[in-house]
């Protein structure tokens, strides 16, 4: 009788066991399915590096970027005209815009037939093709076929985080101050929502044009009064001719060495212009240890000491407001 | 971080999973195209009830590759080739490609078994300098059976099959003098040749008639040529261009490859108005920037090699006087 009951308990522990183990296994190889809904419009919290969020870089500002020579080569052969140039006009930026610029987003779920979801559509304003992250494990597109300028993204939570892997991206530009992007790149993101508050956190990838990978985040803020005007998923743009100068054929770029641009943060700011120039460990706090030093601070702001647009108005009312007219 | 790597690793073995095997890719284009990419050169293939139209052949000792790929297309006999020019890589498969297929012979008497009755091989059409560069390339030694046999000389060409017109333009003096390219209309599919490499820089043979200054000319015909996503632009409407090598374009892509092309030129121009010698122009490095998307440090077509070439087509059009 007890060496029956020990037989037993013996196989009962071993099927034990092998239901534990089979349990880790699934539990392992299955994402956690975090109940976290993120259909919503979100708007962008108001922050320091607002100039380049709304208008966009300076020219030949490639501070925190980590280009290495080719993409520094490539982002100073770049002009402003080039997105007056009809073949440009109506280019969608790439996956990274979402986190890059500071406009709001919405997003939006698909779901199966069994009330899965399906697909996460991020979309963004007019110039952003909306970015669809993909929950349903789906395999990628053929590489080689026609390719979308937000790429292909698959998603999973991994607890209260939606992490996705987006690739399939076209060439084009990283930065609105023309930091080439390569068919090569790839970015991580990250959305995780804490109740109203929605952090995004994007990581590219580019062998051909950058030394490290970039890492950029952003903050938003969930709100029940989106904006009236962007934010469509279909907004028509046709080209036209904007500048007579710019007709057919005509390509503006720098030849190496003449971008005229390529001092005015060193001469405004003082930075250094291994900094300027998208230094990998500019990045890294550590570097204005480094620079700490034989750093001078300019004499007084000459160049937007107040902001731009509304944020004029928290500026200090007895700050002398210079910023180009803008 | 480890679990966004992993995801970024599980997403990567996919994608190597859905790699095509033994360097074949048969990539569908639009109903009745696919692009069949063979050990890297890519084949446009139309096809429906007439036939199929196989435009370029793909590198020598790829035929059976190819034939069996497009078998996988269409059942329907080949009926003609198109090759956009003369280079190995567009024409190596002819013969084999030609006596597989089916023309529509002499000997045709119409329909049989509610199909044509082939009496001949494919005929293979060319600008009538591609039969000329590949009679008298030394070194090449191409069969009768690979020779273009229905040629034309300026213009172009044009017929339809299987519903829609598909029209032959000559491209002049840009890879080379015998440039074409391939317009499918109803389609929308234009076939570039060589005039597009979505993975290196042009290759500009000049010795057979071809320049930069006829490369950059051919790259804004090709953005006039075809249509831009748009409006609509996240439809993914547009024309597409079927490039020598690499992925499927469209014209925004055609656009940025015509600036990438454009730049090298006027920066290796700007160095030789300096009075720079080839040496100094390779020193300069003119590519700075486009290398690392383009570029190739050795193989068929090296980066030096497309500097050359530059160089040598610039000062050539200058000691002519000609924009060439």
């Amino acid at each position: 009788m007890y060496a029956k009951s020990m037989r037993m308990l013996v196989r009962h522990k071993a099927a034990l066991a092998c239901v534990i183990y089979l349990v880790l296994i699934i539990c392992a190889a299955t994402p956690v399915r975090a109940q976290i809904d993120l259909e919503g419009t979100y708007d962008t919290e108001d922050a320091v590096d607002f100039r380049s969020m709304l208008l966009g870089p300076r020219a030949v500002d490639f501070l925190g970027i980590p280009l290495n020579d080719q993409g520094r080569a490539g982002a100073l052969a770049y002009s402003q005209d080039t997105v007056s140039v009809p073949g440009h006009q109506c280019e969608s930026w790439g996956p990274q815009y979402l986190v890059e610029v500071g406009f709001p987003i919405r997003i939006l779920p698909s779901f199966t037939d069994d009330g899965t979801v399906k697909s996460w559509t991020v979309s963004g304003w007019n110039d952003y093709q909306p970015l669809v992250i993909w929950m349903d494990a789906r395999k990628p597109p053929d590489p080689n076929g026609l390719r979308r300028a937000t790429g292909f993204t698959v998603g999973q939570w991994q607890g209260d985080t939606l992490q996705s892997v987006t690739t399939n991206i076209k060439d084009g530009v990283l930065t609105r101050n023309g930091v080439p992007s390569s068919d090569r790149e790839s970015m991580l993101l990250w959305i995780t929502r804490h109740d109203e508050l929605l952090t995004v956190t994007g990581i590219v990838t580019d062998p051909v044009y950058l030394a490290e990978p970039w890492v950029q985040a952003r903050e938003f803020i969930y709100t029940k009064n989106p904006p009236d005007s962007g934010l469509h998923y279909q907004y028509p743009c046709m080209q036209v001719q904007e500048v007579p100068e710019l007709g057919r054929g005509v390509v503006p770029f720098y030849l190496p060495g003449k971008n005229p641009s390529k001092d005015d943060l060193v001469k405004r700011f003082h930075i250094p212009e291994a900094a300027v120039l998208g230094a990998p460990q500019a990045m890294y706090p550590q570097y204005r240890d480094k620079i700490k030093a034989q750093y001078t601070p300019p004499g007084k702001c000459t160049f937007d000491c107040c902001g731009w647009g509304d944020f004029r108005a928290s500026a200090n009312p007895k700050m002398e407001c210079k910023d180009e007219g803008l | 971080m480890l679990t966004a790597l992993l995801l970024a690793a599980c997403y990567g073995a996919a994608a190597a999973a859905a790699e095509p095997m033994a360097g074949v890719d048969v990539v569908p284009v639009r109903p009745g195209i696919d692009m069949v990419m063979v050990h890297g050169q890519n084949v446009a293939v139309q096809f429906g009830p007439d036939g199929a139209v196989v435009v370029d052949t793909g590198a020598p000792g790829d035929s059976a590759a190819l034939l069996s790929a497009i078998k996988q297309v269409t059942s329907e006999p080949i009926r003609f080739i198109i090759n956009t020019s003369a280079s190995p890589d567009r024409v190596g498969g002819n013969a084999e490609v030609s006596v597989a297929g089916q023309g529509f012979g002499e000997g045709e008497v119409g329909f049989g078994g509610g199909r044509f009755v082939g009496a001949s091989n494919a005929p293979i059409i060319a600008q009538a300098n591609v039969l000329l560069a590949m009679t008298t390339t030394a070194g090449a030694a191409y069969s009768s059976k690979a020779m273009p046999t229905l040629t034309y000389d300026a213009g172009g060409k044009g017929f339809s099959l299987n519903g829609d017109s598909i029209e032959i333009m000559h491209i002049p003096d840009a890879h080379s003098d015998g440039d074409s390219v391939v317009m499918f209309r109803r389609a929308d599919v234009l076939v570039s040749g060589d005039i597009v490499d979505m993975q290196h820089f042009p290759q500009i043979d000049l010795a057979h008639g071809g320049s930069i200054n006829g490369e950059v000319a051919a790259l804004n015909q090709l953005v006039d040529l075809t249509v831009p996503a748009l409006p609509l632009y996240w439809h993914g409407g547009g024309s597409v261009v079927i490039p020598a090598r690499g992925r499927l374009m469209q014209q925004e892509e055609i656009v940025q490859y015509r600036d990438m092309l454009t730049i090298l030129r006027d920066r290796v121009q700007a160095l030789i108005n300096q009075h720079r010698s080839l040496a100094q122009v390779h020193a300069a490095d003119p590519t700075a920037g486009y290398d690392g998307r383009y570029g190739a440090e050795g193989g068929p077509w090296s980066t030096d090699q497309f500097v050359a070439a530059v160089y040598q087509s610039l000062t050539a059009a200058q000691a002519h006087g000609r924009g060439r």
